[in-house]
């Protein structure tokens, strides 16, 4: 039990943390409805102005790469994400401990590093400045999101499920299929719905692998920002909190039909 | 027991030498044992004797360093599980959390292309276990009790010929508990299929199964009915983890044995010559000077009396040992603390066993 006093300040501290997170959202968000020409704050009145800017000026564009980068990186990042927490979680094999420590490092790795290394990487082959080698880029990171994820449920995963599975019929492949992939689906989507995310947000990869050619949507903006300072760049960033949003609503259902399952 | 025409759809399992080691720690050594089409045996060990490893080599989930399964004579290497006809019950219930009741019990129907009547099944199956009316509820909605059902519906809907139960009743409590062992006890019953049963609890054991294996050290320490067990267990061992008796350390030569402090008494069971420990049921033992019967007669000191209900429950202190004896009420007027008195018991219910490594004296 917490005293009242206690209940108070925890209550305090809480509120000025989420006033700090969530303050520069709101302006942007604000700022975006603005009627304005400026990045004026508080906006002298509201309109819809520079959401039809987004269609005008071409941005729709950026956002089709960006899902398309977002969803294929999700989707490599699935594929070779999921086995990898397999073999982390089940089977016991040299430098298996480096190699979650490698994922790690894969996560905090400067982006301006990873940008430059990959370009270098990437160039010869020629891979820089295509769709693909973004993707694969992007997948260097979101692989680890994946597995991260995957690897905690895994971990506390019983394995007596699939040994039930067995034992009542199943092939071992029918075991994976009908109980141990739906079980473990709400964590695999909450890793590919933030391994989408973080190459929806990233820019400097983007930048260098694929931003003198086509523009995703964090490239965009970033040029946006560099030339004028318009209300436009607020309107972008307005759609990607719904997005972020959208993203949250997904991961907290998954959370929800994984708490479900008996530890 | 058994009537003829469920027995052949039953399957009887040998163990065959069958040893099984983690890395450098040997979990079953040499294990042999037989176990008749349509019987209920039950694994008894402490926690870590193997228990679990030796169902799952039955199951299949492992395969043993050396030795072999036979179901009904057949040796199972290279069979996989999902081939060996089984139903299974674990510990942790296994129910997929992501299917219905109804969806859980059908799954043992549905991976084996088994689906006539499907739905009928399923629901007789539901009424076995009293679930009827949850076949659409997720098992996250459960009881602790209802889960154990829905796994036990799940198990036997197929009529396995081999049921496996691993701790099925472990997790509950203790009058869930009892009342659960009656159930898989008539279910049993009425299946006439084999069960192979795994517990650490001795009055689960000893309550629902045709044989008990005590299991201990990676060996069989033996495999006997209940009441076999009860009165002749082979080693101090065995005695020791049924529990209640007294053991007394002695040395024998041939049918006398003799305590440390000197006192010397008859004594019956398997042992050789040498040093043995004595087992002596608390409820064998009476108070008395008695007549010369040829009874073993010694004197103790009454340290403390527990009261039962039905008897009265006497720790003394006799030539050194703590001793314990069970007295009916009326028999149990001279025990008080303190008090000097008599204790007597038959020849033949002291039982001179080969003792145990590093063994205690007392009641287990
Ligand atoms: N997969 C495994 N790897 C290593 N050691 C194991 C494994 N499974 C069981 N053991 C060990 O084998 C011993 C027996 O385990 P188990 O068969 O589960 O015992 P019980 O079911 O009787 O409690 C224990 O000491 C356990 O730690
Ligand atoms: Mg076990």
């Amino acid at each position: 039990m917490i005293s009242r006093t206690e209940a108070r300040v925890l209550w305090f501290c809480a509120t000025v943390a989420l006033f700090y997170l969530l303050f520069p959202v709101v302006v942007v968000m604000t700022v975006s409805f603005s009627s304005s020409k400026f990045l004026d704050f508080p906006p002298p009145g509201y309109s819809l102005q520079w959401y039809r800017a987004l269609l005008d000026e071409g941005w729709l564009s950026s956002y089709w790469i960006t899902f398309q980068v977002g969803t294929l990186t999700a989707l490599f990042s699935t594929l070779v994400g999921v086995p990898a927490a397999f073999a982390l979680a089940r089977y016991d094999f040299p430098f298996r401990r480096s190699f979650e420590a490698l994922l790690l490092a894969a996560i905090i790795v400067p982006p301006i590093i990873k940008a430059i290394s990959l370009y270098l990487f990437f160039a010869p082959i020629g891979l820089a400045n295509t769709v693909l080698g973004l993707v694969l880029g992007h997948t260097v990171t979101g692989v680890p999101y994946v597995v991260i994820n995957l690897l905690a449920t895994l971990k506390g995963y019983d394995r007596d499920l699939e040994r039930a599975a067995q034992a009542h019929g199943a092939t071992p492949l029918q075991a994976i299929r009908t109980v141990t992939l739906p079980v473990l689906a709400p964590s695999v989507l909450v890793g590919a719905v933030f391994a989408f995310l973080q190459s929806a947000q990233e820019l400097l990869v983007a930048l260098f692998l694929l931003g003198t050619v086509e523009k995703p949507l964090a490239v965009r903006m970033w040029e946006g920002v560099r030339i004028s300072l318009s209300p436009t760049i607020a309107a972008a960033s307005g759609t990607l909190v719904v997005l972020a949003l959208a993203a949250l609503a997904v991961v907290a259902l998954a959370l929800r039909s994984r708490r479900r399952a008996p530890a | 027991m058994h009537d003829g025409r469920r027995k052949q759809d039953a399957t009887g399992v040998r163990i065959d030498g069958v040893s099984k080691a983690f890395g450098s720690r040997a979990v079953l050594r040499d294990c042999s044992l037989d176990i008749e089409a349509g019987t209920f045996v039950t694994l008894l060990g402490a926690s870590g004797s193997g228990k679990t490893t030796l169902l799952r080599i039955i199951a299949g989930f492992l395969s043993a360093d050396r030795g072999d399964i036979l179901f009904d004579g057949r040796s199972m290497r290279g069979v996989p599980t999902h081939r060996r006809r089984l139903g299974m019950m674990f510990q942790s219930y296994a129910l997929f959390p992501h299917m219905s009741v109804f969806d859980n019990v059908a799954y043992a129907l549905r991976m084996r292309g088994d689906t006539d009547r499907l739905a009928a099944r399923v629901g007789e199956a539901l009424e076995l276990v009293r679930l009827e009316g949850y076949a659409q509820q997720r098992p996250d909605r459960l009881s602790g009790g209802q889960r154990q059902r829905v796994a036990m519906a799940r198990a036997v809907v197929a009529n396995p010929p081999l049921l496996l139960l691993d701790e099925p009743l472990s997790a509950l409590d203790k009058e869930l508990r009892e009342q659960l062992q009656v159930e898989i006890k008539t279910i049993h019953r009425s299946a006439g299929t084999t069960f192979i049963n795994v517990t650490h609890d001795q009055g689960e054991a000893l309550g629902m199964s045709d044989s008990v294996v005590v299991m201990g050290n990676g060996v069989i320490q033996q495999a006997a009915s209940p009441q076999e067990l009860w009165n002749r267990p082979v080693s101090a061992f065995v005695a020791r983890f049924l529990g209640g008796s007294n053991l007394l350390r002695a040395e024998r030569r041939g049918a006398e044995a003799r305590l440390a402090d000197g006192t010397v008494m008859k004594v019956h069971g398997p042992a050789p010559d040498g040093p043995v420990e004595l087992a002596v049921r608390p409820e064998l033992v009476t108070i008395g000077e008695g007549a010369d019967d040829g009874a073993n007669a010694v004197p103790a000191t009454v340290r403390e009396t527990i009261f039962l209900g039905e008897a009265i429950k006497i720790v003394a202190d006799v030539a050194g040992h703590t001793l314990e004896a069970r007295v009916p009420v009326a028999r149990a007027e001279a025990a008080r603390p303190g008090a000097r008195l008599v204790l007597r018991w038959r020849p033949e219910d002291t039982l001179a066993l080969p003792a145990e490594a590093g063994g205690k004296d007392g009641a287990a």
